[in-house]
């Protein structure tokens, strides 16, 4: 089967007066149509730029050095600025991690969400109304008609994350992008939005991308889950499979960081800190904060290690002497 | 839960500073003397029970009296109408010239701001090669090289004015432009022109109509300097400036042919300013 996205030896730098930032250096990845994919990490991880990259929305000192995003057949580093233009709403839509500040404070929550659809031409203004009114619903917004004609600061953050999904959906993508949709949420928000996302999923059936540096949120959710650590892919499989056998040190100590309230257990939390990605340790970028650490770790990169049907991890520990 | 949310459907940005606004009595009293002040200068020929060249040799130097509501200078025209004429030209050089130096002032900040880059440095330079000079001085050179009359007031005015308006809109999009809803705009499709006229403009109204209110008494003041030094409207077409400058030598003996003209100067500058500390009370105070 074709995928829908294939992402191969993605390098995306940032050139800073103070040096060269390697924020994703040879990331690979395939998504398939209808597929639910988590990528985790901490912050910085290159997470958010990786998928940024997908929209080419990276900031101005931000630069695609090598690699080819191939989304639904096209080359999106070869796209022009009106194809791209194309391409974003309407293929591709995108939900931000802050609801607070994604929408514009002067125009109707109803008008934003009605305008990409005006953008791209797709109906007519009062097809747009009622196709955005119909989706503010189904998002979980009660009374949308009357919603429609207010401002986003009469709305909750939960609320204008529904906002959000709504108008990153309106246009029926093939691919949604979810970039820490929770993160500056109220927990309980939280669940609500990701089963939100779920079922969305349901109804329109598009490929999801699901950022989080929170794994207990991908568990229900997504079908699949890359590790990203300093801009490389540590450990990549199915959901269950990385949750309960983890292969690589890095997914292990997430776990062992993500509190469990109904097992009582001593939260361990990493030691150190996330490197510096402009001069970033040599070998495996996990090497100086992994309690594995060998010789070969700190001289060479480890290169993905099958463990299992489709599950990998980037670990020397994995290699068959 | 009806009734609240109808409560709530309408209170848009502007209606929450118009709100303060209200609150502000001072600013309140200045709106309704603006709007009286532009009304009494667009009716002027109507309203003046004078022409304002019209002489009237039996009764120079009369001070205000039932005929003369002002009284009359040393030709017997009647100061009340050249009061009222020259309101008129206050309010059209202070709009217009200030209508001019919005449209610039707001192109090149937002094409500069928005663009960035060597764009952003080309028009940069240029505003402010116009603030490095005394722009007084380069009203009145402008002025002698165009000839007196309304246009070249206009365009002396607006030439040297919109660098400062340049540079509040520059700055205020540059601020605006790295907001999110800015990058989730562009993710959802818009194009360039879209998201500066939806997404950027609207959201900096805000200090732009302040810069205007506040920037209309300047431009007033510009034209009463120029016209008091004899570069203003052409006589015998009345100028608070150019009645200011007949009247001082008169002062002592005809104190009210300075001090009305001078009031009217105050009053109008005076509200105008009070409108614009009110717009910027009003638009400081978040939500």
């Amino acid at each position: 089967m074709e995928p829908l996205l294939n992402i191969e030896d993605l390098r995306v730098y940032f050139y800073r007066p103070e040096g060269v930032l390697r924020a994703v250096d040879g990331l690979s990845y395939k998504l398939y149509k209808g597929e639910v994919l988590g990528i985790v990490g901490e912050s910085g991880s290159g997470k958010s730029v990786s998928v940024l990259s997908i929209l080419r929305l990276l900031p101005a000192n931000g630069r695609i050095v090598s690699g080819s995003i191939i989304f639904d057949g096209k080359n999106i580093l070869e796209l022009s600025k009106e194809e791209l233009r194309d391409l974003r709403g309407k293929e591709i839509g995108i939900v931000f991690q802050d609801p607070m500040s994604s929408l514009n404070p002067v125009i109707t929550v109803g008008q934003q969400v009605m305008e990409p659809l005006l953008w791209h031409n797709l109906c007519s203004k009062n097809e747009a109304y009622e196709r955005a009114k119909e989706m503010l619903g189904l998002v979980g917004i009660p009374l949308p008609e009357e919603r429609m004609k207010e401002y986003p600061f009469q709305f909750s953050g939960g609320m204008r994350q529904r906002v959000m999904i709504a108008l990153a959906l309106i246009c029926r993508p093939k691919l949604l992008i979810a970039d820490e949709p929770t993160t500056s949420l109220d927990v309980t928000i939280q669940a609500q939005i990701i089963r939100l996302l779920k079922s969305m999923k349901k109804e329109f059936g598009m490929s999801v991308i699901l950022i989080t540096h929170n794994l207990a949120l991908t568990t229900n959710f997504c079908d699949r889950l890359i590790i990203m650590y300093a801009g490389n892919m540590m450990e990549t499989g199915k959901t269950k499979d990385i949750l309960s056998n983890p292969a690589h040190p890095y997914t292990k100590s997430l776990l062992d960081a993500v509190p469990d309230i109904e097992v009582e257990k001593e939260l361990v939390p990493i030691p150190g800190s996330i490197p510096s990605l402009i001069d970033p340790p040599s070998g495996c970028r996990f090497h100086p904060r992994c309690s594995y650490t060998m010789d070969i770790c700190r001289e060479e990169v480890p290169p993905l290690f099958n463990i299992d049907t489709d599950h990998y991890s980037a670990c020397w520990l994995h290699r068959r002497a | 839960m009806k009734k609240e949310n109808k409560k709530r459907i309408g209170r848009s940005y502007w209606a929450n500073i118009w709100r303060k606004f209200k609150k502000n009595k001072l600013a309140v009293f200045g709106l309704v003397f603006v709007f009286i002040l532009v009304f009494l200068g667009i009716l002027a020929p109507w309203l003046a029970p004078y022409p304002y060249d019209e002489v009237h040799y039996e009764a120079v130097w009369t001070p205000p009296n039932r005929q003369f509501w002002a009284g009359t200078d040393q030709l017997g025209r009647d100061i009340f109408s050249r009061l009222l004429y020259s309101l008129r030209n206050a309010v059209f050089v202070g709009l217009g010239a200030q209508a001019f130096i919005t449209f610039i002032g707001v192109t090149v900040g937002l094409t500069a701001g928005f663009y960035g880059g060597t764009m952003d440095n080309i028009l940069m330079r240029i505003v402010d090669i116009i603030y490095s000079f005394p722009s007084y001085l380069l009203n009145i050179i402008l002025v002698l090289v165009l000839g007196r009359g309304y246009l070249s007031i206009f365009i002396a005015i607006s030439a040297t004015g919109w660098a400062g308006m340049a540079r509040l809109v520059r700055g205020q999009t540059l601020s605006v432009k790295s907001r999110d809803f800015v990058e989730a705009a562009r993710a959802s499709g818009a194009s360039n022109t879209r998201i500066m006229f939806r997404y950027i403009l609207p959201n900096i109204m805000g200090p732009i109509i302040y810069a205007i209110f506040s920037g209309i008494p300047g431009v007033m003041l510009l034209e009463s300097g120029l016209s008091l030094i004899g570069l203003g409207v052409r006589p015998p077409m009345p100028s608070w400036g150019l009645m200011i400058s007949e009247a001082t030598g008169q002062f002592l003996y005809n104190p009210y042919m300075l001090l009305a003209p001078a009031g009217m100067l105050v009053l109008t500058l005076l509200s105008f300013n009070f409108v614009a500390f009110g717009l910027r009370d009003a638009l400081s105070a978040r939500e």
